[in-house]
């Protein structure tokens, strides 16, 4: 018996999920929800819920903003659009806060969809009806838009008042325990309700007749005992209805006193603090009052008032109008626009951030300023949300590239959330850095699930961003990925007795957002096929243009000059010890080709005067312990005359030195912190993992950078170089957020003010970077210290070379230096896999001058020591990237465990085994951490 | 159509297993090493992520792990109950979680630790129903170790409210069981391969100090039975190397000898500490930070040629040293990336690899070597086999990779010992900043030199005396001296100019260190002395101490110099001299001293005339000395400042007139007065420092508010 009981729970329980799951997809795609269409794509939306889905013509596959089946209990779930704003880090979904309370309006426009969201604060039944309005605004924007019982029912539940002032002679309110004096002046409250009117006129007409009767009375002298008797009727009738009369005008007043003022002011507690002030707008002015409504009623009376349109923000100016609080703040009220277009193929988010508005100052009923800054847009947080059934990956361009199997399983860690571009350093400095991971280099990211995938590129918005991505089993049951915007920087500043303040950016990101989703099916929806749509889509904006040559260049670095300590007469000075002289380079290049190494590319470090943390550069000025200039130009023209680049290096965004009289100032040079301070870049100890004095350096403001680099190109160009290393022009972004008039740059504007300046140096130079940012590609030659691996986050599953895949054949890019990495095999088969040259950062010194120095990064550097691996290096692997170099690279897997294949456009295969054992493939056998060219012949 | 294998990069490559569950290339941690100053240098990476083995399918709580010979890891798994087994490629082998004794099936409950034989025998630590459970390799019930509680009482080793929790277990010679118990303060518990409990070893004896012995004198008999024989540590984990030895970790102590102990199976710690730094793990890391504070040691794996790693569950870090002591080389971090670790709990190491298990993670993170740590082992191993100039290419090898390493260096230059290169040898240890050894050669270095030049050396002395007698012979001597004073005579009428009046003072110092009644007598009331040459001499003084500082001997000299601040040098000794000048005057003019402050200035100042004197000779000298002869600088060095002092004392008398009686007291008055007046300095500067923050947040609240 108990048994069927629970049974029949269960399957109640069942059904009622079974119902309430689908009840959002049912319908979306049908042909009336259609908002745009092209050739390509069909955009479908259901208004009611915002939601929507698109539809790729020509395999019918379709994406969808929110899970199909999502349970209507999660809110989250039907997001499009999440704001975070402080204090105290709220976060509000736009189902929730807009869509529910009807606050958006949906504006069809060309190609697409425009939704202006209003995000607002949680309101109850309670919030839609006010306890004071006036007559004029009650009948205007509720009564006269309601017919019938909805009227009358919303209208039998208020009392009409007003304040008259007292008639001559007329006896002034007086009720007991009451100040009327106080309270009501020479005024008194004179209600409006027919009832009471009717009453009135009653004990009018009674008077009346009592006067009447008691003239006749006194005329008829004492024969008028009826008279008397009917008098006497008359009498107590009026005193019955006088007696009523007085009964509820002390109700209401007592009503409106104690429940209406009293209960919604903060600051009136007791009867007596009640004054004339706090009704004086009732003065002639008929006011309806709330009369206490059961709880039972409240939501539909709530339901008739919401169908007006009249809302908890319009309740609370009638509030305000009347002098009490409002129920609800709605302080906290957002404005955020987005719109969904169709572009081709492929599909566009937008949100416009100067549409975004935010409460600025806005005050509470206690006088008090408040200003709600959202730092945070989170935008199409389930776009295309894979369930537990669904197979496919999440693809994160963490340094290489890697992804994140869906359904992986890995509850036990953490989000991955990363920045894009890797860190602000103007942003508040780590306390501490435990570890050193890749960072963000390309504005990309996806999601493949079964033969359907899309890859989303931020195309606006780019360096304010970061990539969130998670598994199901953690917060819910999908596996997902989506960019969050941080429009407002901000910070805490932490005070020495114990407090501390919030301090925000002066003013929020300008610019919009834009985020363009596209779609791949079938063989296409791959990690290779997104990174061929993502190279086809730079191609044709221009951004990457093929390499021409097809000899790989060898790619080396040298150290010039760097500070050590050593003891001077006796005591210790920092001097400068020249590493690498201009004659040494020289040599190398010699050797270089002596070896039958030619076509060289040579980034000379350390060479600007003060060595490798050198000084200001406003000037070109070489390092005179490392030679003079005349043969610096030298050098520079042999190396050109033997096929050589050199690429002298300068780091702008870095100010190791301030000295005087060297045209940078710390206050008004340097990017400014939130704090309002300079900021500063340090290096960590790897030991205690805090940041390490003797290593910081400025942040350059962006603002500064094109006078400086304007000032040091004109010096440069003295020398007559072919190319130019600009080194963390490459990989840092910094904001500046000085807020003085005109002076703040945000990271987006920071990273045109370096494209800019990079585009202006391309014209004459070839240039190369570090890592290689996504912005720079238009203007590169040269990436070195590209990642060939992620930074393997406990949630990742697999690295992949999607960097690689994208610029291969476009960009020349080489690795980490071979002699600073400690799994030289590894990485000589991530190099092969990745098609990426090897590089070397090497010095003509000995080793052992680096020891005692604070640059003691630099572990392993004698050129010397590492000829035979460099040889060896040359010899075996440059055949093979002879033969890729400059191609497209257009597929990569994993063949099984370990073995991967890299396919480049011409046919080339590169197969490798990182196994401890030989493998077969296609009837060949690779070698135990070995490697299988591959040619198909054409 | 080519297939080819990787050209190795060393002559070192080692034999892997099978495929793995998750490969990984990158390592987030930054690897280091300690130098001789204690500073962190970066290294290359020793060890890197291989793979990673995650259980979270079958394990809650991965409280420690043990591999077997062939390649099987052993996980104990407390929230479960039970022990799984994976192989290398994290395929399930087995799962134990109950035995069947003659009295039928039994659960395990919370087992925290696991041990297999080499037999196969396993070993279970029960922890939740305090037992050892021993299985044969089959799974099959051998026996059970427990206490039964009326024995404990009744056997008084054991300390009140006993209870047995095993922690960690492992099994030395004569198959003895050495077991480490929670809760347990009194040592390792020894057992029998029967089971039957033997005793406690390796709890350290207490050496008392002078003050505890004469507090167990007063003490009262019961106070004294109170005191325990030994210093109450609670051992984290223990490992046993092949011949016996036990090997242990305390997770925290004062004492740094306590830390990682090294037990012999009697119970003595035959650690060697000879290392740069205490094998403590991270060397003093301060701060208030999360990751602040002594390393937390929770386990300890022993490896092959006396090599031991420790894991660190504070910062997530793996140690690793020789078995003299010396600091290998250090990997591993806290967090949510490959090869870093949230809640580590145990190590252990399978042929070359290091195997980490993390409670937090429930994973297991395999890490193999990479060439330079294979480069270190061989190293080390070449040398334990007497092969030096194989050891000495290895180390160089090492070096190739990484310049900053100090024990590659004394390793080459020992090579050069050996080979007799002494000057060579020299530089390496220089590098290595080893100056044991540096004096060792330095010492052979210059018996070589003066052996060889022996007969110039002699002939140079004969020469020199010859040249002495000759010119004493002459009267060479006497006729400068009587043409210096002649031209410092002066000439009728002429006044002195304030410079030779300086200097005179100056040369006055001569008379004073060797007459001091009578000079400090002179300097106050004929007027010997005056402010400019005292001021000289102080001058002097600070130039001497400076120029003592940045250019003693590499061998005596262990002050890092690259940070020492000149300036701060010379104003630390100047505020203590201008302190000592003004307490001492304060209290002598209260006391009627004879002496101003001018006097006292002055005075002061010719007593530390012997420190320019010896200090600037012994500074040259040391750098010519071996560290057996360094006894002779720090004779000097003190005969200096004694010398001073006894200076300061007689100036003291005659200035102020003093008996001698009151010179003592008074000086005793005057330091305390100077502690005093230091402290009341250092109050007051706090509480500007105060004020100054309470200004500044006063400020900071208007700017950041409006």
């Amino acid at each position: 018996m108990k048994k069927n009981l629970l049974l029949l729970l269960v399957l109640i329980f069942a059904l009622s999920f079974a119902v309430s799951a689908n009840v959002f997809a049912a319908g979306l795609l049908d042909d009336s929800n259609i908002v745009a269409e092209n050739e390509y794509l069909v955009l479908y939306m259901d208004k009611s819920d915002t939601s929507f889905a698109v539809k790729h013509k020509a395999s019918g596959k379709i994406w969808y903003s929110n899970p199909e089946n999502r349970k209507s209990t999660q809110a989250a779930q039907n997001a499009q659009l999440n704001i975070v704003y402080n204090p105290n880090s709220v976060t509000k979904d736009n189902y929730t806060y807009s869509n529910q309370y009807d606050r958006y309006e949906v504006i069809p426009i060309e190609n697409g969809v425009r939704i202006e969201y209003q995000f607002v604060e949680k309101w109850t039944a309670n919030d839609y009806l006010p306890q004071l309005i006036s007559a004029e605004r009650f009948e205007e924007k509720i009564l006269n838009r309601l017919e019938g019982r909805d009227r009358d029912q919303i209208r039998s539940y208020y009392y009409l008042v007003k304040l008259r002032k007292l008639e001559d002679g007329e006896q002034p309110i007086e009720i007991r325990g009451l100040e009327s004096e106080k309270i009501f002046k020479d005024y008194t409250l004179e209600i409006l309700e027919d009832d009471f009117q009717k009453m009135l006129q009653e004990a009018e007409s009674l008077t009346q007749q009592l006067k009447q009767l008691e003239a006749a009375i006194s005329a008829a002298g004492d024969g008028a005992a009826d008279l008397q008797a009917q008098k006497n009727k008359l009498e107590s009738n009026l005193n019955k209805i006088k007696q009523s009369i007085a009964w509820d005008q002390e109700d209401i007043i007592w009503h409106l006193i104690q429940n209406v003022i009293i209960a919604n002011r903060a600051d009136l507690t007791k009867v007596e603090d009640v004054t004339f002030a706090d009704i004086e707008q009732m003065v002639d002015t008929p006011t309806y009052v709330r009369k206490s409504i059961p709880r039972a009623s409240l939501s539909k009376l709530s339901q008739i008032i919401e169908s007006t349109g009249y809302s908890p923000i319009d309740a609370t100016e009638d509030h305000i109008a009347n002098n009490i609080n409002p129920t609800v703040p709605n302080l906290e009220i957002f404005d955020v626009t987005i719109e969904y277009l169709l572009d081709g193929e492929s599909f566009i988010v937008r949100v416009p951030v100067d549409e975004v508005k935010y409460p600025i100052d806005v005050v509470d009923f206690s006088g008090e300023k408040h200003t709600y800054p959202i730092m945070f847009l989170e935008i199409l947080p389930y776009f295309s949300a894979a369930g537990l059934n669904d197979e496919g990956y999440i693809f994160v361009p963490d340094g290489s590239g890697a992804l994140i199997y869906l359904n992986n399983g890995k509850t036990w860690t953490s989000t991955y959330n990363q920045g894009v571009y890797g860190r602000d350093f103007t942003e508040d400095p780590y306390s501490y850095q435990t570890a050193w991971a890749q960072q963000v280099n390309l504005p990309v990211f996806g999601l493949k699930k079964g033969d359907q995938a899309y890859l989303a590129i931020i195309e606006r918005g780019a360096s304010i961003a970061h990539l969130r991505a998670d598994i199901s089993g953690k917060r819910d049951d999908y596996n997902r990925i989506f960019p969050r915007f941080n429009i407002i920087k901000s910070g805490r500043i932490s005070l020495e007795h114990g407090g501390s303040l919030d301090v925000y950016q002066p003013e929020k990101y300008k610019g919009d957002i834009i985020v363009r989703y596209e779609f791949l099916v079938g063989d296409e929806a791959s990690y290779t096929g997104m990174a061929q749509r993502y190279q086809k889509y730079l191609v044709e904006k221009n951004v990457l243009k093929p390499i021409t040559e097809s000899n790989p260049p060898f790619i080396l670095e040298l150290i010039g000059a760097f500070t050590r300590t050593e003891v001077v007469f006796g005591v210790p000075k920092d001097v400068i010890y020249p590493a690498t002289t201009v004659a040494e380079v020289k040599s190398i290049i010699d050797d270089l080709r002596s070896i039958g190494i030619d076509n060289v590319q040579l980034r000379y470090r350390g060479w600007l005067k003060g060595g490798l943390e050198h000084y200001y550069p406003t000037k070109a000025n070489i390092e005179k312990k490392l030679g003079s200039e005349s043969e610096f130009i030298d050098l520079l023209k042999y190396a050109q005359a033997n096929n050589t680049v050199i690429y002298p290096e300068v780091d702008f965004l870095n100010v190791y030195r301030n000295t005087l009289f060297d045209g940078f100032s710390s206050r008004s040079d340097s990017a400014i912190r939130l704090n309002r301070l300079p900021a500063q870049i340090s290096n960590y100890d790897v030991a205690t993992f805090l940041p390490r004095i003797d290593r910081t350096a400025y942040v350059l403001s962006p603002r500064v950078l094109p006078k400086l680099m304007t000032s040091f190109m004109n010096d440069f160009s003295r020398y007559n170089s072919q190319g130019i290393a600009l080194d963390k022009m490459g990989w840092q972004v910094n904001s500046d957020f000085s807020r003085r008039a005109g002076q703040m740059v945000d990271r987006q504007h920071a990273t045109e003010i370096i494209s800019e300046q990079m585009a202006n140096v391309a014209q004459r130079y070839n240039i190369m970077v570090d890592k290689g940012n996504a912005y720079t590609w238009p203007y590169v030659s040269t990436i070195v210290n590209i990642p060939l691996t992620d930074s393997g986050y406990d949630l990742v599953d697999q690295r992949i070379p999607f960097y690689q895949m994208v610029i291969s054949g476009y960009i020349t890019y080489a690795g980490e230096a071979l002699n600073q990495v400690s799994d030289h095999e590894t990485y000589l088969l991530m190099s092969l896999e990745t098609g990426t040259l090897p590089y070397f950062s090497l010095a003509a010194a000995a080793s052992e001058v680096i020891k005692g120095t604070k640059f003691n990064e630099f572990y392993s550097f004698n050129y010397d020591q590492w000829r035979d691996e460099l040889i060896d290096c040359y010899q075996e692997l440059y055949p093979i990237y002879q033969r890729i170099y400059g191609q497209r690279f257009v597929y990569h897997a994993q063949l099984q465990p370990g073995v991967t294949i890299s396919t480049y456009e011409n046919g080339v295969s590169i197969i490798v085994n990182y196994n401890n054992y030989p493998v077969e493939y296609a009837g060949v056998t690779i070698g135990a951490r070995g490697y299988y060219l591959l040619e198909e012949d054409r | 159509m080519k297939s080819k294998r990787l050209i190795p990069l060393l002559l070192l490559i080692c034999v892997f297993t099978l495929l793995t569950p998750e490969y990984c290339d990158a390592a987030a941690y930054r690897s280091y090493n300690y130098d001789y100053w204690g500073e962190a240098l970066p290294t290359p990476d020793p060890y890197v992520p291989e793979k990673i083995i995650d259980l979270n399918q079958y394990v809650k709580d991965l409280r420690d792990i043990y591999v077997t010979a062939d390649g099987n890891i052993w996980a104990a798994d407390s929230s479960n109950n039970r022990i799984v087994v994976v192989n290398q490629d994290g395929e399930l082998v087995r799962i134990i979680d109950s035995f069947v004794t003659e009295s039928g099936q039994q659960k395990l409950n919370s087992p925290e630790s696991v041990f297999v034989n080499s037999d196969g025998i396993i070993y279970i630590a029960d922890t939740g129903n305090q037992r050892i459970v021993i299985l044969n390799s089959d799974g099959e019930f051998k026996n059970i170790i427990e206490f039964d509680p009326e024995a404990v009482k009744k056997a008084q080793i054991f300390a009140e409210g006993f209870r047995f929790r095993p922690r960690s277990i492992g099994q030395g010679v004569g198959d003895k069981l050495y077991v480490i118990s929670a809760g347990v303060y009194d040592g390792i518990m020894e057992f029998t391969s029967e089971g039957i409990f033997e005793g406690f070893i390796g709890a350290p004896r207490v050496t008392p100090s002078p003050w505890e012995v004469f507090w167990y004198r007063v003490a009262t008999e019961e106070q004294r039975a109170r005191r325990r024989l030994f210093i109450p540590v609670e051992f984290s984990k223990l490992d046993i190397d092949e011949i016996g030895f036990i090997y242990t970790t305390v997770a925290s102590s004062e004492d740094k000898s306590q830390i990682v102990k090294r037990l012999s199976p009697s119970g003595t710690d035959s650690l060697i500490r000879s290392g740069k730094h205490p094998v403590v793990g991270d060397i003093l890391i301060s701060g208030v930070d999360p990751y602040s504070g002594m390393s937390t040691l929770i386990d300890i794996a022993v490896r092959e040629n006396g090599l031991y790693s420790v894991l660190d569950s504070k910062r997530g870090r793996v140690f690793t040293y020789d078995s003299y002591g010396n600091l290998l080389y250090i990997f591993g971090g806290p967090g949510s990336h490959d090869g870093m670790f949230d809640r580590p709990s145990a190590i252990d190491t399978y042929e070359e690899k290091i195997l980490v298990a993390d409670r937090g993670k429930n994973t297991i993170t395999v890490f193999k070597p990479t060439v330079y740590a294979q480069a270190i082992h061989a190293a080390i191993e070449y040398y334990e086999r007497g092969d030096y100039d194989k050891s000495a290419e290895m180390w160089r090898q090492v070096l190739k990779f990484d310049a900053g390493y100090e024990m590659a260096y004394t390793g080459i230059g020992r090579n050069y010992l050996l080979q007799e290169d002494f000057a060579t040898a020299m530089y390496y240890f220089r590098l290595g900043e080893d100056r044991t050894n540096y004096s060792k050669a330095f010492d052979y270095y210059r018996n070589e030199l003066v052996t060889k030049n022996a007969s110039k050396i002699i002939s140079g002395i004969v020469i020199i005396i010859g040249l002495i007698v000759l010119m004493v012979k002459l009267g060479v001597p006497m006729k400068v001296k009587s043409q210096v004073s002649a031209a410092l005579a002066l000439e009728p009428g002429e006044t002195k100019s304030a410079l030779r009046t300086t200097l005179e003072g100056v040369w006055y110092a001569k008379h004073i260190i060797f007459h001091p009644f009578d000079g400090f007598w002179d300097v106050k009331h004929e007027k010997r002395g005056n402010v400019a040459s005292a001021t000289v001499i102080l001058a002097l003084v600070l130039i001497s101490m400076i120029i003592n500082i940045f250019n003693t001997g590499f061998v005596i000299n262990t002050r890092d110099i690259r940070y020492v601040n000149i300036w701060r040098e010379m104003a630390s000794v100047l505020a203590t001299f201008i302190l000592w000048c003004a307490v001492n005057w304060g209290f002598t003019t209260l006391t009627d001293g004879k002496g101003s402050f001018k006097d006292i200035y002055i005075y002061s100042a010719y007593a530390l005339t012997p420190m320019i004197l010896i200090l600037i000779p012994i500074t040259i000298f040391s750098n010519y000395i071996t560290a057996d002869e360094s006894y002779f600088y720090y004779l000097f060095y003190s005969i200096a400042v004694i010398w001073s002092m006894g200076l300061l004392f007689i100036g003291t008398i005659t200035t102020h007139d003093y008996s001698l009686g009151k010179a003592v007291l008074s000086i005793l008055i005057i330091v305390v007065g100077i502690v005093v007046v230091a402290f009341i300095g250092l109050l007051f500067f706090m509480i500007i420092d105060r004020l100054i923050l309470f200004v500044m947040d006063l400020y900071n609240e208007i700017v950041y508010r409006v």
